[in-house]
């Protein structure tokens, strides 16, 4: 585990170091002088070889030193994340609950009507919310609800002036403005969850433990909801952990195309204007988070499957 | 014909390919033939490759076809709406759409294409590389695939993109490849894993055969299966990443059309003429929608028990 976190730490590094130093644009505007430049790059440790600069930079965020942002006005990092991480969350966690509560039941309800008329339709619509381009989901959604329709806000987060306004007046805007990336979020992982539901409740219903059930006579629903519901669903719960990164790491595309301040569009701009500090903190937020993602799905799965064992 | 008649007549068919011995892929197309929806997502897909490869066939405008606008007609020049002169209308400097469709075809298939078979190419090495040998080889080569796995593909991509001066198709496809190849090497070690124990390989072995073709010749062809699977569904994906790369700015630089940045060249104008946004997503959804049911249909024909 830990050679990995330093893997993806250096990895990462490198790779932004192939940008070069955020000083060189700098260069180009003759009302700079060059000694100034090299004196900003002196201060901000940009002198140093990559090796250097990566011990020094890994042990600082070791000690929980995040540094300041070079572009943002010099804010601290931390700052910056975490007001990002607010709003991205608010949008996640309400497409995770949403894809979820959509996904599953219907996942399920696709496995026990399998080849039905239904089944086809939600088999339909998982292979269409899997397909769909992100962007060009969310620019199809604003031309009619927000350019023809006028019906919801075609972008950001709140109304102008609506800080001071009463706490249900606040919701009722929150929600308008949360439609539209709610909806287009959830869509991927509405589909591939679904899909999900439906290949691990079919692999159950095969099982000869509920040809047993079904045989000592127990009404098809005790079969369903008892003996096959609460096998079929392990798999599901691992979901929750291997979702966690994107919980937090937000979505680039949707957050750019519905300009949302969160932590993908963040990432985006600190890449841009090759703000280091910025960048290498929300990369490798989004790494961490993957990897314990997945140890966390391990250890749920190991958790609510006794048959799993981890030598 | 009854569909009586022609159940007798497959089944009659599929008894005299057995009785020869039958080979896997003929018993796979067999099976691939049942799934009606990968079949016509197969036939869509050979129709959409004609159309984008024959492109100059297909359109009488040529690519670098400006329209001005024409006051005798109100259907010619700059944003007109679809019509029997432009079939999906014009964008703001008069070009054909539907010709610029076409043509960003050429390039946002070859992106998805030419990515894919590096990946695999790549991916099967690696793979092979880790699962036949093991031990060392084997810990160092996954420890880098999981490590190259956790960084988040699209930001870095982001990065790669524009750190790699130029803007054309090798360079996207580069760039994708360099994040795209660890499925298929994961997939492959896995089948290695067990192939390797298998008494072929030890036949195989025993009169002499090299490692090198042991691994290529005789255990490839049998852990293909997952990896035409998760190559058909990924040709799909790197479409979409193309296109999102292309979106945010990063992708094939205009004036070479490709899916992605005509659509991002319509957010200018999506008040102006919709239907610039309507039908490059269109082309990429339907692309990548086929894409997906081929690899579904792909995977019940090949093995059944895949999950991927």
């Amino acid at each position: 585990m830990i050679p990995l976190f330093i893997g993806v730490a250096l990895i990462t590094f490198i790779i932004l170091s192939l940008v070069g130093d955020p000083f060189r644009q700098l260069m180009r505007n003759p009302h700079i002088r060059p000694e100034d430049v090299a004196r900003l790059r002196q201060q901000w440790g940009f002198d140093k070889p990559v090796y250097i600069r990566f011990f020094k930079w890994f042990w600082s965020m070791l000690k929980g030193d995040w540094g300041y942002s070079i572009f943002a006005g010099g804010k601290p990092v931390m700052d910056l994340v975490k007001v990002a991480i607010g709003w991205t969350l608010k949008f996640t966690i309400a497409s995770f609950i949403l894809a979820f509560v959509v996904a599953v039941p219907i996942g399920i309800y696709s496995a026990l009507h399998q080849y039905t008329f239904f089944d086809y339709v939600f088999t339909g619509f998982a292979f269409f919310g899997m397909s769909m381009p992100t962007f060009w989901f969310a620019f199809v959604l604003l031309m009619i609800f927000g350019v023809k329709l006028h019906w919801l806000p075609i972008g950001g987060v709140m109304t102008p002036g609506m800080e001071y306004a009463s706490f249900f007046a606040r919701l009722l805007d929150q929600v308008k403005y949360f439609i539209l990336p709610v909806v287009v979020l959830s869509l991927y992982s509405m589909g591939s969850w679904m899909r999900y539901a439906r290949s691990s409740m079919l692999e159950v219903i095969r099982q000869d433990y509920i040809r047993t059930a079904r045989a000592k006579g127990l009404p098809e629903r005790v079969v369903i909801y008892k003996h096959a519901l609460r096998n079929a669903l392990i798999p599901i719960v691992t979901l929750l952990g291997l979702a966690l990164p994107s919980l937090v790491s937000g979505a680039m595309i949707t957050e750019t195309v519905f300009s949302i301040p969160g932590m993908g569009r963040l990432t985006l701009q600190a890449m841009l204007n090759n703000d280091y500090p910025l960048a290498m903190v929300c990369l490798l937020l989004q790494s961490y988070l993957l990897i314990f993602g997945n140890l966390i799905a391990d250890i749920i799965y190991a958790i609510v499957d006794p048959r799993i064992k981890y030598t | 014909m009854s569909p009586k008649m022609s159940e007798t007549k497959e089944s009659a068919e599929m008894e005299v390919l057995s009785a020869r011995g039958a080979s896997y892929w003929q018993i796979v197309f067999r099976r691939l033939k049942k799934h009606k929806l990968a079949i016509f997502s197969a036939i869509l897909l050979t129709i959409i490759i004609i159309l984008c490869v024959g492109a100059p066939l297909f359109t009488k405008y040529k690519l670098d076809y400006y329209e001005a606008d024409d006051p005798n007609n109100p259907y010619l020049g700059v944003y007109k709406p679809p019509s029997k002169y432009h079939w999906f209308g014009t964008d703001e400097l008069g070009r054909d759409e539907f010709t610029r469709i076409l043509y960003g075809g050429r390039v946002s298939l070859l992106v998805g294409f030419a990515s894919v078979l590096s990946s695999m190419l790549i991916g099967i090495f690696v793979g092979a590389w880790a699962g036949y040998y093991g031990g060392l080889i084997d810990a160092l080569l996954m420890r880098f695939t999981d490590i190259m796995f956790s960084i988040p593909i699209l930001p870095l991509l982001v990065v790669l993109a524009a750190v790699i001066p130029g803007g054309g198709v090798w360079k996207i496809v580069l760039v994708i490849t360099i994040f795209g190849w660890m499925t298929v090497a994961r997939l492959v070690r896995g089948m290695y894993l067990s192939l390797k124990e298998n008494e072929y390989t030890e036949a195989a072995r025993a009169i002499g055969a090299s490692n090198v073709r042991i691994m290529f010749k005789h255990l490839l062809p049998n852990a293909m299966a997952p990896v035409i699977v998760s190559a058909t569904l990924g040709v799909g994906g790197n479409i979409i990443y193309e296109s999102s790369l292309s979106f945010l700015g990063f992708g094939i630089m205009p004036p070479t059309p490709s899916w992605g940045n005509m659509l991002q060249n319509a957010q200018n104008s999506m008040f102006l003429a919709p239907w610039l946004v309507w039908f490059p997503g269109l082309a990429i959804f339907i692309t990548v929608l086929s894409f997906n049911f081929l690899g579904d249909g792909l995977r019940d024909a090949l093995d059944p028990r895949l999950k991927i």
